[in-house]
C-alpha cells in the first residue's frame, strides 16, 4: 500500500478449530513504519490473526511471512505481541512484573520503561491485584512497547478501559513511535477517535478482510467520518 | 490546539489549516517556536506520520524553519505570511459567496446584504 519495505505478508491464511473456521482465506500486505487499525466484530478472527502472525497458533493452511521469514522463534523475537488475555500475575508488584517480564526480552529499553511508568503515573510497588482494568492495560501497553520490536500486536488495548487511561495510553503510543522503525497494528471493535491513530484500516468480517485501505481516503469516501464504516461493510 | 476532524479533508492539510488560522488570528507569531512533532503526536493524539506530513508540506510551502538542534519556527518571511493571510481571507469569501448564491442572492444583493449587516450589527462581535 506504501512504499515502504514490506514487513508482514499473509497468503491465503486459513485456521480451522474443529468445525470452526476462525480464518476464512486471509490475504493481506503491511508496509514498514505504518499504524494499522483491524477493525471488527467480536468473534471476526482479529485475535487468531494476531495469534498467527505472532507465531503462537499455526494455519491450518496459507502462508504467513515476517520480513521475508516464516513464523518461528527468530520472528518471535521481532514481535512485542499484547494479547487481550489478561496474562498478569496478581500477586507481583508492578516492578516485578516489569522486571520479569524485561529478563525474557533481549530488546529490552530501560529508558523507555522508565519514561513509560511515569508518562502512565505507574507505580512500581502496587500489587498487580488491586489495580482497575485501566491501570492493568497500562502496565500491558509498557511492556509491549518498552521493547525495541519492529512489529507490534496490540489486541484489544481499550476495551474495558476507562477514558483517561485510553488517552494516557494513546499519548505514551504517539510520543514513543519509532519512525521508520515500528509497525503497530491494534485491533479493536469500536471506531471513536481511530481515524486520528491510523494510517491504514483493515476491516475484518466473519475471518476475511472485508476492506483495507490508508484512513486519509476512507474519510475521504466516507465523508470524514470513519464511523460510517460500519454502514459501509454491511453492505 | 483543538480540531474538529470531521471534515472530509485529509488530517494533515486540516491541521495546517489550523496553523494558518491561528496565524491570521495573530495567536501565533512569527518566528515563533512550535510543538516539536512528537509533541505535537503526543498532545494531540495524532498518528506520527501525519504529523510528519503536515510538518514536511509546511516546510516545503515555506510557513516554517526548522533549525537543527532547536525545533521548528514559523517563518519570518512577511511575503509568505501576507500570502497565507490572502490566502485565507479568500477561502473565507469564497465559502460565503458560495453559501450566499446557494441562497439565490445575486452580486449587487450579496454586497448590499454585507453593507447593511456592518451598518445594523457592525462588528462588534468582535
Amino acid at each position: 500500500m506504501r512504499n515502504e519495505p514490506l514487513l508482514l505478508e499473509l497468503q491465503q491464511v486459513r485456521k480451522q478449530y474443529g468445525t470452526t473456521q476462525a480464518l476464512n482465506g486471509v490475504s493481506v500486505k503491511i508496509s514498514s513504519g505504518v499504524i494499522v487499525g483491524f477493525l471488527g466484530q467480536n468473534g471476526c478472527g482479529k485475535t487468531t490473526l494476531f495469534d498467527v502472525i505472532a507465531g503462537i497458533s499455526r494455519p491450518t493452511s496459507g502462508e504467513v511471512r515476517i520480513q521475508g521469514r516464516k513464523p518461528s522463534h527468530r520472528t518471535k523475537a521481532m514481535i512485542a505481541y499484547m494479547a487481550d488475555r489478561d496474562f498478569l500475575y496478581g500477586w507481583m508488584t508492578v516492578g516485578q512484573i516489569v522486571d520479569f517480564y524485561a529478563s525474557f526480552c533481549s530488546d529490552w529499553d530501560e529508558d523507555r520503561a522508565d519514561a513509560f511508568m511515569h508518562s502512565l503515573a505507574l507505580d512500581p510497588s502496587d500489587h498487580i491485584s488491586s489495580l482497575s482494568k485501566g491501570f492493568r492495560a497500562r502496565i500491558k501497553m509498557l511492556l509491549a512497547l518498552s521493547r525495541k520490536a519492529p512489529l507490534v500486536l496490540l489486541d484489544e488495548p481499550f476495551t474495558g478501559v476507562d477514558p483517561i487511561s485510553k488517552d494516557l495510553i494513546v499519548s505514551s503510543m504517539m510520543h514513543t513511535f519509532q519512525f521508520g522503525e515500528q509497525t503497530i497494528l491494534l485491533s479493536t471493535h469500536g471506531t471513536a477517535g481511530i481515524d486520528l491513530l491510523m494510517d491504514e484500516i483493515v476491516l475484518m468480517k466473519k475471518g476475511a478482510i472485508a476492506l483495507h485501505d490508508t484512513t486519509e481516503r476512507l474519510r475521504t469516501e466516507l465523508g470524514g467520518a470513519i464511523s460510517n464504516i460500519w454502514r459501509e461493510a454491511a453492505l | 490546539m483543538y480540531i474538529d476532524f470531521h471534515k472530509p479533508q485529509p488530517i494533515y492539510l486540516q491541521m495546517i489549516d489550523e496553523i494558518k488560522r491561528s496565524l491570521a488570528r495573530g495567536e501565533l507569531q512569527p518566528g515563533e517556536k512550535i510543538p516539536s512533532q512528537r509533541e505535537r503526536a503526543q498532545v494531540s493524539r495524532i498518528n506520527p506520520n501525519t504529523v510528519q506530513r503536515a510538518y514536511r508540506e509546511m516546510e516545503a510551502i515555506g510557513l516554517t524553519v526548522t533549525v537543527r538542534g532547536q525545533g521548528t519556527f514559523i517563518t519570518t518571511d512577511m511575503s509568505v505570511l501576507n500570502k497565507v493571510r490572502d490566502e485565507m481571507t479568500n477561502q473565507a469569501i469564497h465559502t460565503f459567496i458560495e453559501e450566499m448564491s446557494a441562497l439565490g442572492y445575486c452580486s449587487e444583493e450579496i454586497q448590499a446584504a454585507v453593507q447593511d449587516y456592518m451598518t445594523n450589527v457592525g462588528t462588534k462581535e468582535d
